[in-house]
Parts: C-alpha cells; structure tokens; sequence
C-alpha cells in the first residue's frame, strides 16, 4: 500500500509549465506528490483524462494553463473553464470531493505563486485523504 | 384525439407519403409479444402493421444514422429533441427526413407505470415536425426537485449511494449503445487498455459512467432510454438529470430545443463565464 498522496498536474506549455520551471531554477521547494504531465494547451485535457488520472489511482488533479485572455492560442482556456466547471458538479454529485479537482491560471513569471498552489492542494488532498475507486471500504 | 384515432390518423399519412413517394421508409412501431417494438416499413401494404400507444417507449432517432435514404419517422418529444441534436451535429440532414410529430403525455412500462423520466419532462409537443397529429398538450415547469434527495445527502453518503449503483454494473453497453446521441465509430469506451473487460474493476465502472454523462453534458436530451436499457436498473436517469440541471443552472441552455442552438460546452462567453 503506497503511503503518500499523488497528484497528477497537466500543465500547458507556454505558462504554467515554465511557471514550474521557474519554481525549479529558483530553487523554491514543493511537495514532490506532483507528477506532471506537459500538453500544448489546457483546452488540449479532455475531461476523460482527469477521469483516467482518478480511476489510475491519482488522489488529485491540477489541471493548468495561461492566464485567461493571455492563452497561447487565443482562447484554449476559456473552453477549459467551461469543461472543467461541469466536471468538477458531476464529480461532486457522486461523491467525489471538488477539490481533488483544482483549475488555475498560472503565468510563466508565477513560480512563487506555483508553488503555494502545490502546497495548498497537497495538504487539501492530505486532509481528504486517498481516493480508492478500485476497492470501497466503507458501509 | 384518442390512442385509436392517432394509430389510424398515423397510418393514413404514412400512405400517402409511400403513395406520393415521399419516403423511402418508414420509422415506427409494431405490435410484438410484449408491448411494442420498432419497425422498418419498407412498402405501402406494409403500413397497417404500424400501432401508436402509450407503451410507445424506444427513442426512434437511434435508427436514423442507418439509413442513407429518406426516412419517415414518428417522433415524440424526446425523440425530435435527438433528432434535433443529431441534425446539430451534422449526423442527418433535415431535407432527407419527414418527421410526423405526436404530442406525448408519459410512456409506460409494461407494468402499466409512468416512467420516471416522462415525470419530469418538459418536451412535450413537437417544435420542428412536418406534420402533428393529435392536440397539443400542457408543458409542464422545469423542475429538478427530484434530485434533491441525492443532492442533500452528505458528500459521503453520496459517494456510497453512486457507488452501491455503480458496482452492480456488468459493463454490457446497453447505455451506450440505445443512446442515440452516442454515434461515435469509433468510441473511446471500446478501448481495452481503458476499460479491461477482464477483470471489471469497480474504478472501471465509474470511470464508464462519468466519461459518458461528461460527453453527453449540454447533449443529453432526457429520453431515459439508458434506464431503461439497463439490465441492472442502475439509477441513471438520475445521474443524467443532474447534467442537465446543471448545464441550465451554469448555461441557461437546453438541448434537443433549436437547430441554431450551440452546445455551451464547444463554445465560451468571456464575459458571463467570469462566475465558474
């Protein structure tokens, strides 16, 4: 049984993944239960693959991009906003915690503010504990 | 206009249609064993066979991405809403179709109750049939008070609920496949390195249901032919309604209404998404 909490972030290219980098070659620490996946854009993560990172044993999902109006590709993450508003009600509806679910705009100059992000989650999905949809064990 | 009335007023039209050669076939109902089932009339001696009831319960648009001809149908509401949405999305043309509206008050089962859909219903009449048989009923106010007992359980409670719903599923794809807005060829859900028939994990039949209920936000039209399908009686009208509450309460938008109509879900509005 694995001990720590994982949390999946997709991270879009032009910001956010360069806001983590910036993170990095500044030296600033985070919590290491992120696994980052980088993609194009943020309206590139189809909600299936939030739904695959929960099902695959990810207790949390950061999904990532430009601030809004400052998308790469004009306007990826104004769709992002819509899919991702819907999916974090149906999750809540049955019963999984919206806050597993985190959407943020993170520019490429932000690494201090990406790594207060990582931290506030981890800790959140720290609080709520492990998501197990393969064995429920509850009554 | 009584159930009789209908059934023959139906069968006048449908003639004249193969008599004036308007149609290549037919899309309607028949009798069988128990209650009614689809049928194709492919010739005018064939029309007799077609029955019109209140048992009248499976969504006839399934049946039109099958035909590269032009198709007559018997729509009720439900039905002309997907018909709606499969022209929306460009599956069929509006020129190759005759839709013969029926103002419908709830179907029933069998066992002769309502359904549970048809309750809450608030696409009665036809909007874009050709032709409407039989008088126009009430529509009744949208309401989604049915979701209140889910809804006000504590998150927990929820999360063993949907669960207790998911683990029975077997996994067969009735839902998928009665639903006549999953169209797709190639579908995602057939993937076996997403979904192991194998081994049917419980994670795998959640992950089933809530990638289908996210691909059918803002498109699902409440025809409850997924309920219905089920051979486990998985409550999924109820996880349906809730996407479509929530694309109401967070869009303003119901599907299966106008032709012009986009899905909130492929498109944005700066301005009024600043709340989400």
């Amino acid at each position: 049984m694995r001990e720590d909490i994982r949390i999946v972030g997709f991270l879009c290219n032009w910001c956010s993944y360069a806001g983590a980098d910036l993170a990095g070659v500044s030296r600033l620490e985070y919590p290491a239960n992120l696994r980052i996946i980088r993609v194009m854009c943020s309206s590139r993560v189809d909600p299936i693959f939030v739904l695959k990172a929960f099902k695959e044993g990810a207790d949390g999902v950061l999904v990532a991009g430009c601030r809004l109006g400052e998308c790469h590709y004009i306007e990826g993450n104004f769709y992002t906003r819509r899919r991702f508003s819907m999916l974090k009600r149906i999750l809540e509806y049955v019963g999984i915690e919206k806050e597993r679910l985190r959407v943020e705009w993170i520019s490429s100059s932000e690494g201090e503010r990406f790594r207060s992000i990582i931290e506030e989650m981890t800790s959140e999905i720290k609080k709520l504990g492990k998501l197990n949809l393969d064995k429920y064990e509850g009554n | 206009m009584k159930e009789i009335e209908i059934e023959n007023e139906l069968r006048r039209v449908v003639r004249r249609l193969f008599l004036e050669k308007r149609i290549d076939i037919f899309i309607g109902f028949e009798d069988s064993l128990n209650g009614v089932r689809p049928c194709f009339i492919k010739s005018v001696d064939e029309v007799d066979r077609l029955v019109w009831n209140k048992f009248c319960k499976n969504n006839l648009a399934l049946y039109l991405l099958r035909f590269d001809c032009r198709v007559g149908i018997v729509a009720k509401g439900c039905d002309e809403g997907a018909i709606i949405e499969l022209i929306k999305e460009n599956q069929i043309s509006r020129e190759n179709l005759y839709i013969i509206g029926i103002p419908c008050n709830g179907i029933y089962s069998e066992d002769n109750k309502i359904y549970s859909v048809c309750k809450t219903c608030t696409r009665r009449n036809p909007l874009i049939a050709d032709i409407i048989i039989g008088e126009l009923v009430d529509e009744k106010d949208m309401t989604f008070d049915d979701l209140k007992e889910i809804e006000d359980m504590p998150i927990k409670d929820r999360f063993r609920f949907w669960i207790r719903e998911f683990e029975n599923c077997i996994l067969c794809y009735a839902c998928r496949n009665i639903c006549p807005l999953c169209y797709c060829n190639e579908c995602y859900l057939d993937r076996r390195d997403l979904i192991d028939l194998r081994e049917r994990n419980l994670s795998d039949k959640i992950f089933f249901h809530l990638s289908r209920a996210i691909h059918l936000a803002g498109r699902c039209i409440e025809c409850g032919e997924c309920e219905r399908a089920c051979p486990m009686n998985i409550k999924l009208g109820k996880l349906f309604r809730k996407i479509s509450k929530e694309v109401w309460e967070l869009f303003e938008y119901k599907p299966g209404i106008g032709i012009e109509d986009k899905n909130p879900l492929i498109t944005f509005d700066p301005k009024r998404d600043e709340e989400l």
